[in-house]
């Protein structure tokens, strides 16, 4: 049990550092600039929020399989397979929770009055100094969210890993299919623990997260 | 010189400006919807214009022809609108101390004591900016715009929230700032006794098109007959 929740800890972390290097300019293109093709850009984002998870691991698991283009690259440079891999699930991970990080920094960033963003050039500011002393502190409320769901919404993945990773054992096994295998089993009171572990931890993460935002409020007091 | 020759439609206003100056004060006065701060917005860079030509002292800022523009935060043109626009999580230095490095703070920290004193904000400075007055906050926003070095200095309304003691104090101490420093000084009011306590050059913005009046600043021409 121990071992599923120390893969689904490194692989929601793991997902979230390399979703919030991804999700910062993505969110930062799509709500200071136009062009073309922008509206698709969006969709294609938004997608993995109303594709079933299983159709989503499938075409995962076609990219990633040592057939695929991505995994066949993969596979000729490093020698080995990212499909049913702890690398091939941080991928999939990253592709599934991918709107849940842009959508709330989105919305933190189109909420900064564009007022301050003209002030910060007119102070010598760059577009990166601008985002880091005016933008990214001004919605720091939508950073935290897309950092809090990613996360939690990580731990509780279950169709796009069980299909990328499988379940291997320390590996790719995680908290969510250990869960489905120990009913599966008919361990019920294996499967109570770990239901009971994530059910708190989901909750832990939404209270600190509206705590914080609370807080957070511009101009506002806690 | 700075020379000016911009063109833009916004909405129904075609901003028409051709102008030059120098090292002096020029204030642009103009009804409501005249194109003022629009023109400001321009030469900040804030704006691009649809056609014409920007330099400062030979240094091009924008040129439609070349499609060519040098962005507003490389072009040192600090700006100071009625809004102060500052940053409610900061205190009162770090918002003045804002676009400066490490090394330029430390450069100025003998000209922020000037500014802070000149603009009585000494007592405000470890404030959080949220709970300053509207007066204080402009000056705050004054003092930010002028610690950064600027090589020109926009101003908007930038008194319209002080007394009219701190507003006339201001004045004095922007002409003499101004006398001393010589940088180039482009300032928007209402206020025709502020214009005329301030300006070197009095520009009038009608319906868009901006009206360089030339001589002296005290030729008589009074806001009954800018208003027509």
């Amino acid at each position: 049990m121990w071992e599923a929740i120390r893969v689904s800890i490194e692989l929601s972390i793991v997902t979230t550092v390399i979703l919030l290097v991804i999700a910062i300019p993505l969110a930062y293109l799509l709500s200071f600039r136009s062009f073309r093709g922008k509206r698709y850009l969006e969709a294609l984002i938004a997608l993995p929020i109303v594709l079933p998870p299983t159709v989503l691991g499938y075409f995962m698991l076609l990219l990633l399989a040592p057939q695929g283009f991505f995994g066949s690259s993969w596979s000729w440079l490093f020698d080995t397979s990212l499909a049913f891999s702890f690398f091939g699930i941080v991928i999939a991970s990253v592709v599934y929770s991918l709107p849940f990080a842009v959508q709330p920094i989105q919305q933190g960033f189109r909420s900064v009055p564009y007022e301050w963003i003209e002030m910060s050039q007119t102070q010598g500011l760059n577009i990166f100094g601008t985002l880091r002393q005016v933008i990214l502190p001004a919605s720091r409320g939508g950073v935290l969210t897309a950092v809090a769901l990613v996360f939690a919404h990580t731990m509780g993945e279950f169709g796009v890993v069980l299909m990328v990773g499988g379940s291997i054992a320390g590996e790719t096994k995680v908290a969510s299919i250990y869960l489905f295998e120990q009913v599966e089993l008919l361990q019920y009171e294996q499967a109570n623990i770990m239901a009971l572990m994530l059910l708190c931890f989901s909750f832990v993460v939404l209270s600190l997260v509206n705590s914080l935002n609370n807080r957070w409020v511009i101009g506002g007091r806690p | 010189m700075i020379c000016i020759s911009l063109q833009k439609r916004m909405g129904l206003l075609n901003i028409h400006a051709d102008a030059t100056f120098s090292h002096e004060r020029i204030v642009i006065s103009g009804k409501n919807g005249s194109g003022k701060t629009s023109l400001i917005r321009l030469i900040a860079g804030l704006e691009d214009a649809d056609q014409g030509h920007l330099s400062f002292f030979g240094e091009t800022w924008f040129d439609s022809s070349k499609k060519f523009k040098i962005p507003a935060y490389q072009r040192k043109a600090a700006c100071v609108f009625a809004k102060p626009c500052l940053l409610p999580w900061l205190s009162v230095a770090d918002n003045i101390y804002l676009g400066l490095s490490p090394e330029q703070k430390v450069g100025a920290r003998d000209a922020m004591q000037e500014v802070v004193r000149t603009l009585s904000l000494h007592d405000l400075m470890a404030k959080e900016s949220i709970h300053l007055s509207a007066g204080e906050a402009q000056r705050v926003a004054l003092a930010r715009a002028i610690i950064s070095l600027p090589k020109l200095l926009l101003l908007d309304e930038p008194f319209s929230a002080q007394s009219p003691k701190m507003r006339r104090y201001l004045q004095k101490w922007l002409i003499d700032f101004q006398t001393h420093l010589r940088f180039p000084l482009v300032m928007v009011t209402h206020d025709n006794d502020e214009a005329l306590a301030i300006a070197e050059r009095r520009w009038h913005m009608r319906n868009g098109k901006l009206i360089c009046l030339e001589g002296n600043r005290k030729t008589g021409v009074t806001p009954v007959e800018w208003s027509k």
